[in-house]
Order: structure tokens, then C-alpha cells, then sequence
């Protein structure tokens, strides 16, 4: 659907993205993962043309669209990080202020308000001020707002940050549910539990790529095993007792009462970490994204 | 045998026709990490403010070390540290003049602001230091912040959602911090939305719409409830505080 | 069209949801009309004063050079100048160009040498209370002077005063014209500033940047609503005027409406260009205040008579449109002016609205497309 090239960005002396590329497939969810200040906001906003780009071309269906960003806007819908309506508005008149703006016909508009009202269970709030609803129906409304025009690609910029878990669970079913649809969206998240749920991801570091793949190729070749262990004793002092061991603090992490540990090559240095409970475990998103961004470290220096 | 350094009893804060707090009762225990759980707007900030006295309580009464929090607040005040959700930096200020602000306000010489000054130093880049922090990364904003909750040397440490906008990675090595701070005897109450965080905790809480839902140690707690994660622990006790909210509001 | 419309329905939403702003749009004329009622206060320089002396002789002559020997008072002689002076001076009068006419009758020298009892006519503008009120007292002091130089004739000369304009010389009459000026720059130039900047903040103005909108349609639809809030908000203070204080409005309402749309679209555009560099509601508030309210309140004669002023801040209140304007409401609320008496202060208005809203339109536009 849309494809970044080389894609660079500055704001002053700071580097927001550096050397991006990537392409979102069409009818599939991408997700682009990375912490707070890794440049996920920026590049989707790149991608709508509310931030200019340094360097670096887009092409939306094969096409390079040069500085033409309406060729993108007119089919997307973009749903930024921060709830963006009017709170002083209702549900329903931000609703017709978005569809209006976007040459919604008027029937259309009343047709697809009550579909999605009603799917997002928002009906009966139809007449409450945007700015009473509660964080989940925010987003909810914000969604709503950008479906009303039927756009074939949405993009949503951190949609489930700072959203109830339960929430954040309705929201991404919703997001499926677009999917069959044979929407192309493109979620960035900071949450990698979530991003289980797309199809292709791409790991955003201090605004490089350090990994791209199609989630299920990269579930298919992780190069490394998981171990869960159970710690024998306290396991702070236990991670600070083998940091002498560099090779071996490299390949572990803490997750909870557990240490994770990623175990590359064929020499197992489990027996140096005192466990009472080993076990393996099939890695999620969450460890390939320590094991590769620990890998891009590594070859960097 | 361990003695409760905090008891709050019946704590309750409103806010007009809004109630924040809900009566809750619980003890800090001296020396423990007590993880407070709880979704956006529990209730978590309001409690943590009430105990060291940024907010009046409404009614109910805290005891801080037997003494009672608000006709004390001048002595308590000495032996509190917060870190605030925002890191409460100032933004314009370089991280050693908020050193020096924060330092002259706690009333510390013009000898020790100097000495804590060089400490930071062996913790994090000079150059970096001398940047306004608004321009430095969150997660050394973080450890700068921590440092100045931690300038006077506070027994009693509140951490109000220290690790949330900062990197897993990040993360996790504050942890290692605050595990160090409770091995220097301090006790530290940590107020998170990162549920598998709350694994390092000696005991937690969780809240829900001002109302206190559970309390104890995580091990514990997942037993008697019969979960396998913090997460669904959580779950569970979300659901059946929101399922009671409708039906009353019904 | 139906982009349009949706921009200006919501806009109006806002406005009416938004209490406080409707209530500073209402309540501060009320405020304003009891602070700047009370408490000013002048200091002339140059009193414009025309003479017409139909008696001439020394007495005559005595008292003409009273006036033109004070250096408050600049004298012309308009019999001099004009076949009809009494007319003519009062024409002059009612442009501005003179504050006052003394009228010495033809009798005059004639009968205080027969020790006759004789008068001097004099008629103030006084459509700026406060100015008319000096010149009256300047006016007596110097008259006083001469009289008493001339004993054994004092008691003879007595003075008649005609003010013109503003007969019961009632402040409310000069400021309140004054008070519509500034109340429409602010409407205009706040309220647009810091609507614009607000949806910067929360963001909307991205949702609306990447929507089909033109700039164009964004800036009309944004200002129409506050066109017409500002436009009722005069109408209130002129209605309110007129029943309160008695003040009815003597020239053209049409002529005065064009001219005040004007005006408006003017300080509009000055709130777009604000908000357009400005980053948050605060910035923008304080910029549209430092940039709109503060020059209209200081420097366009509507405290300090623009001589007063001191040569840069003369200079500056060049560039200030609420100068021209003011000049224009109080010429047509308070003379009954009409339009050539002010041609070039309605062209003045025309440049500005076209220059500014031009400006705006375009920094617009580029901040849409140049984001950061």
C-alpha cells in the first residue's frame, strides 16, 4: 500500500528518523513498535504530510507521490496519538463535523454513524460531550470519526496508550474486524503484547529500524531459544552477580519473578544462573525485540 | 517483625461531587516495596498526594511513623521523598541547576548541592547534565529525577508511576534501582499501570475507582485467587469492581 | 460549500459552549465603560483655534493676540481664509482640523469703547469631552487675563460658549465609540488567535490540515462565527449607548457597518497571523494582546490624543488600525460625518484589511505545508 524510502528526519540538533524504509502491506496490519521517542509519531505523521521530511521518498501504490500528499490523504484515515476532537462537542456533531469535511453525503453519513455507533456500543452516548467520555470511548469516538469516510488505509498513532488493558482488548477486535474488511492499517504501539496481533512489524529504535519482518516469518526463523528460569534467591542480586559474565548478562533479562534467558549459540550457559525452575519457552515479540535490538547494539560497536 | 511506618485509615478525598478516594485502609510496613496498581484515574496519584501532604484529606487519618500526617506535616515532610508521574523537571533548567534549585529549597548547603553535584556525575554523562532537560531522553530524566527525589535522603520514597513513557529496557533497570534503595533500608511505595513490575514488590494493592479491591503479597494473592499472572489477577479485579459499579449506578 | 458550512456550525458551537468567553465578550464593555468614564485625563499641546473677527480695531486685536500668544493655542484666521468663515469653520470643525471657533462680534470694539456691554462667541468640539472640557478652562483663563488687563472695562465682555457635537459635553458620548473599536479588535484579534492556536494544541488542526479543506475555506469558516460575535457585541454597546446614556448614533449606520467589517476582518487577520506563530493558547493570547488590544487601546487617540504622543509612538500609531477606525465611528456616531469627511481613513481601513488578510491567508498555508 504505501512504501517509505530512506525516509530522514532532524528537529535541530536531534535525529527523529534516520535512514527509514519500509513497506506496510496492503490488507494486513503493521505495527510499528518502539518505546516513547523512538519517532513513531513523527514517521506517520511523514506518512500524511503533516511533518515535512528531510530526505527520502513515499510511494502510495507504486506510485512516488513527491510532495503530493493528498494522493495519500484522500484515502487514509489518521488517528493521532493524542485525542484530537472537539470535547466541547458531542459525539455526534464530531462525528458530522469529520464527515462533512471529508464530502461525506448526507445519507451515507447518518447510515455509517449509527453502524458504527452501534458496533462501538456508543449509541446510547450519541449526545454526550466528547470530553466526558472516558479514555477507551475516546478512542473509540476517534476511530469512528476517521471510519466515517471509508478510508481503505488507516493509520493509528498509538491508539491504546494510556487506555484501560480491558479496552485496549475491545479496541484491537475492532481493529480485526477492519481487517477482514480488507482495510490496510498500520498501528504503532509501545506495547508488544498487542502487537502479537498484527501481521508484519517493524522495531523502531531512537528513530532507526532495527528489524522488520512479517511476524510470521519471524516467529518461524528466531534464531535463538527462551528459557524461563526461576530464580534461587533474590533476582536482583542475582543479575548483578553474573554481570561479570558479559556474554552471559547480554542474553539475559527480567520479566516479572522470571529471568529470561536467550540462549543463541549451542553452549548453554544456563548452570551459571542458581535456579530452582528451568523451563523453555516459545518467544514472544517482546524477547525478539531484546534479542535484536541488543544484536544492533552489538553490531554497532 | 516488622512495624507499619504508614497506617492509613479510612482515607477519603473529594473533589466536589467526586470522590477519589473511597475510605481505603492500608499499612506501609517499613523496608518493604509496596507495589499500588490501579487503571488511569484510580485514585493512585490522589492517595499517594494525601500521604505526603500535597492534598488535604477529606476524612479518615494517616499515621507516619505514629505521628499523624497533617498535624505534622513541617517534620514529615523531612522524611518523604516523591518522584512525581511527570518527573516534575524543571524543563528550561539543566539537570544540575534543578540539582541546585531543588537542593537550596530542601534546604541543603551550598557545600553539599556541590558534592551531590559530583555524584551525579559518575552516574551519568557530564555533557548531558548541562542540557536543559527538556531535551534529554526519558529515561535519563528518570534517574535525574530520582536523584533529586532522593537529594535529602528520604526514608520514606513515593514513586509515582516512575517507569511509565520510558523504554522496557529502561525499565527494567530502574527496577534495579529501587530494589538498591530497599536494600539501604528504605521503603518505597511504587504506584505503576506495568503489571509484571508488580512481581518485584514485597506486597501490592490495587485500586479501582477509589475503592481499595486487593492487598497482600503477589505469591499470595495469586493463589487465593487461583490466577496464573499478575494480569489476570488484575482482570478479575477490574471486572467485578466495574460489574458492582453498574449495578449501583443501575 | 457543505466543507464550509460544517466549519462554521462548529465553530459557533464552540463559541456558545463556551461561556467565558461569551461572558468577557459582554461583561468587559461594562467594565470598560465605568474605567474609562472616570479616570482620565489630558494634557493639550496644540489647541487648533479659528478665528473670525467681524469687529477688528485694537480691543479686537488685543484679544486675538491673548490666544495667539499662548503656546497652547494655534490660531488661524478664517475670515481671512473664507468668504463665509461661520460656515466654513464649522466644516472644519466637524473634520477635526479645528477644536475650536471664537467669534468676535463687529460690535465688539465699538461698544467697549462706548463702555457698552458686548459678548464673544465661542463653539468647542465636543465630541472628546475630556479635550473640550481643557479647552473650555484654557479658553477662560486666557479670556480672564485680558479682561483684567482692560479694567476699568472688565465687567463688560461677557463669554458665550457653544459646544458643538456633544452639547451636554457628557464623556460617555466620547468614549463609548472608542469602547466599540476596541471591543471589535479584541473579539476579532483574540478570540480568532486563540481558537486557532487551541485547535493547535489539542491537534484537531492536523485532522483539518490532512481533510480536503482548502486554507482558504478553514480561514472563512474559522472567522464568519466571530465576524458576527463581534459584530453583535458593537451592536450591544451602541444599543446599550443609545438607551443607557442617551447617545444616539447621528450619521449613517450603513456607512459605519461597511467601514466596522473592515475593521473586523483586519484584527481577524491579525489573530491568524498570531496564531500561526504562536505555540500554545497562552502565547497566543499574550501576543494578540500586546499586538491588538494594547496599540488600540494606547495608540490610536482613544486615551491619549495621538499629539500627545511622543514622535515614534506618533509614528507607530500609523500602522494601528483602531486610529483610523475610531477616528471614522466617532466622526459618524457622534458628528453625524458622513463618508467623504473621512476618505482617507476608509482607504487607510481597506489597505489594512486587504494587506493583512492577505498576509494571513498565505502564512496560513504555509504552515499548513511546511509543517515543522
Amino acid at each position: 500500500m504505501i512504501k517509505l524510502d530512506h525516509i530522514s528526519k532532524r528537529f535541530g540538533d536531534i535525529a527523529a528518523l534516520g535512514d527509514v524504509s519500509f513497506e506496510i502491506p496492503a490488507s494486513q496490519i503493521t505495527i510499528v513498535a518502539g518505546a516513547d521517542g523512538a519517532g513513531k509519531s513523527t514517521l506517520f505523521k511523514i506518512m500524511v504530510g503533516l511533518v515535512k521530511k528531510d530526505s527520502g521518498q513515499i510511494y502510495f501504490k507504486g506510485r512516488d507521490i513527491g510532495s503530493d500528499f493528498s494522493q495519500i490523504t484522500a484515502h487514509t484515515g489518521y488517528m493521532p496519538e493524542r485525542f484530537s476532537l472537539y470535547p466541547d462537542l458531542s459525539v455526534e456533531e464530531n462525528l458530522n463535523f469529520y464527515a462533512d469535511i471529508r464530502h461525506v453525503p448526507h445519507k451515507q453519513r447518518e447510515e455509517r454513524k449509527h453502524q458504527l455507533l452501534e458496533k462501538t456500543g456508543m449509541l446510547p452516548f450519541k449526545k454526550r460531550r466528547a470530553g466526558a467520555l472516558s479514555g477507551g470511548m475516546k478512542q473509540k469516538l476517534s476511530l469512528s470519526s476517521i471510519l466515517l469516510s471509508a478510508p481503505e488505509f488507516i493509520i493509528l498513532d498509538e491508539p491504546t496508550t494510556g487506555v484501560d488493558p480491558l479496552s485496549r482488548l475491545e479496541f484491537f477486535n475492532i481493529i480485526e474486524d477492519l481487517k477482514k474488511e480488507g482495510k490496510t492499517i498500520a498501528i504503532s504501539t509501545p506495547y508488544l503484547d498487542e502487537a502479537e496481533r498484527g501481521d508484519y512489524i517493524v522495531f523502531l529504535k531512537d528513530g532507526h529500524v532495527f528489524k522488520r519482518d512479517s511476524i510470521e516469518n519471524l516467529r518461524q526463523q528466531f534464531p535463538a531459544k527462551l528459557f524461563r528460569i526461576l530464580p534461587d534467591g533474590n533476582i536482583f542480586d542475582i543479575m548483578e552477580s553474573v554481570k561479570k559474565n558479559s556474554q552471559l548478562s547480554e542474553s539475559l533479562y527480567i520479566r516479572g519473578k522470571y529471568i529470561k534467558y536467550l540462549q543463541s549459540g549451542q553452549e548453554s550457559l544456563l548452570n551459571l544462573i542458581p535456579h530452582r525452575e528451568v523451563e523453555e519457552e516459545k518467544p514472544k515479540l517482546e524477547d525478539m525485540y531484546i534479542y535484536y535490538e541488543r544484536l544492533a547494539k552489538k553490531q554497532r560497536t | 517483625m516488622t512495624e507499619n511506618i504508614i497506617q492509613v485509615k479510612n482515607l477519603t478525598k473529594q473533589f466536589g461531587h467526586f470522590t477519589a478516594v473511597n475510605g481505603i485502609n492500608f499499612n506501609i510496613k517499613k523496608g518493604e516495596i509496596l507495589g499500588f496498581l490501579g487503571p488511569n484515574g484510580a485514585g493512585k496519584t490522589t492517595t499517594i498526594k494525601m500521604i505526603n501532604g500535597l492534598l488535604k484529606i477529606s476524612s479518615g487519618q494517616i499515621l507516619i511513623k505514629d505521628m499523624d500526617s497533617e498535624k505534622y506535616r513541617k517534620q514529615l515532610k523531612q522524611i518523604m521523598g516523591y518522584m512525581s508521574q511527570k518527573f516534575s523537571l524543571y524543563p528550561l533548567l539543566s539537570s544540575f541547576e534543578n540539582i541546585e534549585f531543588f537542593g537550596g529549597i530542601s534546604g541543603l548547603s551550598r557545600k553539599v548541592i556541590k558534592e551531590k553535584q559530583e555524584e551525579i556525575k559518575a552516574l551519568i554523562d557530564t555533557a548531558i547534565l548541562m542540557q536543559k532537560t527538556s531535551d534529554i531522553p526519558p529515561g535519563i530524566r528518570q534517574k535525574v529525577s530520582l536523584f533529586v527525589c532522593l537529594l535529602t535522603d528520604p526514608e520514606i520514597i513515593f514513586l509515582d508511576e516512575p517507569t511509565s513513557g520510558v523504554d522496557p529496557e529502561v525499565r527494567r533497570d530502574f527496577w534495579f534501582e529501587i530494589y538498591h534503595l530497599k536494600k539501604m533500608g528504605k521503603t518505597i511505595l511504587v504506584s505503576t499501570h506495568n503489571l509484571d513490575e508488580v512481581e518485584y514488590a514485597d506486597r501490592m494493592l490495587i485500586i479501582h475507582r477509589g475503592n481499595l479491591l486487593m492487598e497482600g503479597e503477589p505469591d499470595r494473592l495469586l493463589k487465593e485467587y487461583g490466577k496464573n499472572s499478575i494480569d489476570d489477577l488484575f482482570k478479575e479485579a477490574i471486572l467485578s469492581e466495574d460489574k458492582q459499579h453498574s449495578e449501583v449506578t443501575r | 460549500m457543505k466543507r464550509l458550512k460544517a466549519v462554521i456550525i462548529k465553530e459557533f458551537a464552540h463559541i456558545l459552549r463556551d461561556p467565558t468567553s461569551l461572558v468577557i465578550v459582554f461583561l468587559m464593555p461594562l467594565v470598560m465603560m465605568f474605567i474609562f468614564g472616570y479616570s482620565i485625563n489630558y494634557d493639550l499641546e496644540k489647541i487648533e483655534t479659528g478665528i473670525i473677527d467681524f469687529s477688528g480695531g485694537d480691543y479686537s486685536g488685543q484679544l486675538i493676540k491673548a490666544f495667539s500668544n499662548n503656546r497652547y493655542f494655534q490660531v488661524q484666521d478664517l475670515g481671512a481664509r473664507f468668504h463665509d468663515p461661520v460656515a466654513e469653520g464649522e466644516k472644519l470643525l466637524r473634520k477635526g482640523e479645528l477644536k475650536e471657533i471664537i467669534i468676535i462680534p463687529s460690535d465688539f470694539t465699538q461698544k467697549l469703547r462706548k463702555s457698552l456691554n458686548t459678548q464673544v462667541g465661542i463653539v468647542i468640539d465636543g465630541s472628546d469631552s475630556n479635550v473640550c472640557n481643557l479647552i473650555y478652562q484654557y479658553n477662560e483663563s486666557i479670556i480672564l487675563e485680558f479682561i483684567t488687563r482692560m479694567q476699568p472695562l472688565e465687567k463688560l465682555i461677557s463669554v458665550n460658549t457653544k459646544i458643538l457635537f456633544n452639547p451636554q459635553m457628557k464623556s460617555s458620548t466620547f468614549f463609548i465609540p472608542g469602547l466599540v473599536a476596541i471591543l471589535l479588535m479584541m473579539i476579532s484579534g483574540i478570540l480568532t488567535s486563540v481558537s486557532v492556536t487551541r485547535e493547535k494544541e489539542s491537534g484537531s488542526i492536523d485532522l483539518i490540515f490532512i481533510s480536503p479543506l482548502k486554507s482558504i475555506e478553514i480561514i472563512i469558516g474559522k472567522t464568519i462565527p466571530y465576524i458576527s460575535v463581534a459584530l453583535i457585541a458593537g451592536i450591544f454597546i451602541l444599543v446599550f449607548a443609545r438607551f443607557w446614556f442617551g447617545i444616539p448614533i447621528q450619521g449613517s449606520l450603513l456607512v459605519l457597518l461597511i467601514f466596522s467589517l473592515l475593521y473586523i476582518i483586519s484584527g481577524l487577520s491579525l489573530g491568524i497571523l498570531i496564531s500561526t506563530i504562536s505555540t500554545s493558547q497562552k502565547t497566543a493570547m499574550l501576543g494578540a494582546l500586546l499586538s491588538t488590544l494594547l496599540p488600540s487601546i494606547m495608540l490610536s487617540g482613544f486615551i491619549f490624543p495621538l499629539d500627545s504622543l511622543a514622535p515614534v509612538l506618533q509614528w507607530i500609531s500609523h500602522i494601528v488600525p483602531a486610529r483610523y477606525y475610531l477616528k471614522i465611528i466617532r466622526g459618524i456616531v457622534v458628528k453625524g460625518a458622513s463618508l467623504h469627511h473621512f476618505l482617507f481613513e476608509g482607504m487607510a481601513l481597506v489597505i489594512f484589511a486587504t494587506v493583512l488578510l492577505t498576509l494571513a491567508a498565505i502564512k496560513f498555508n504555509n504552515n499548513r505545508k511546511q509543517a515543522k
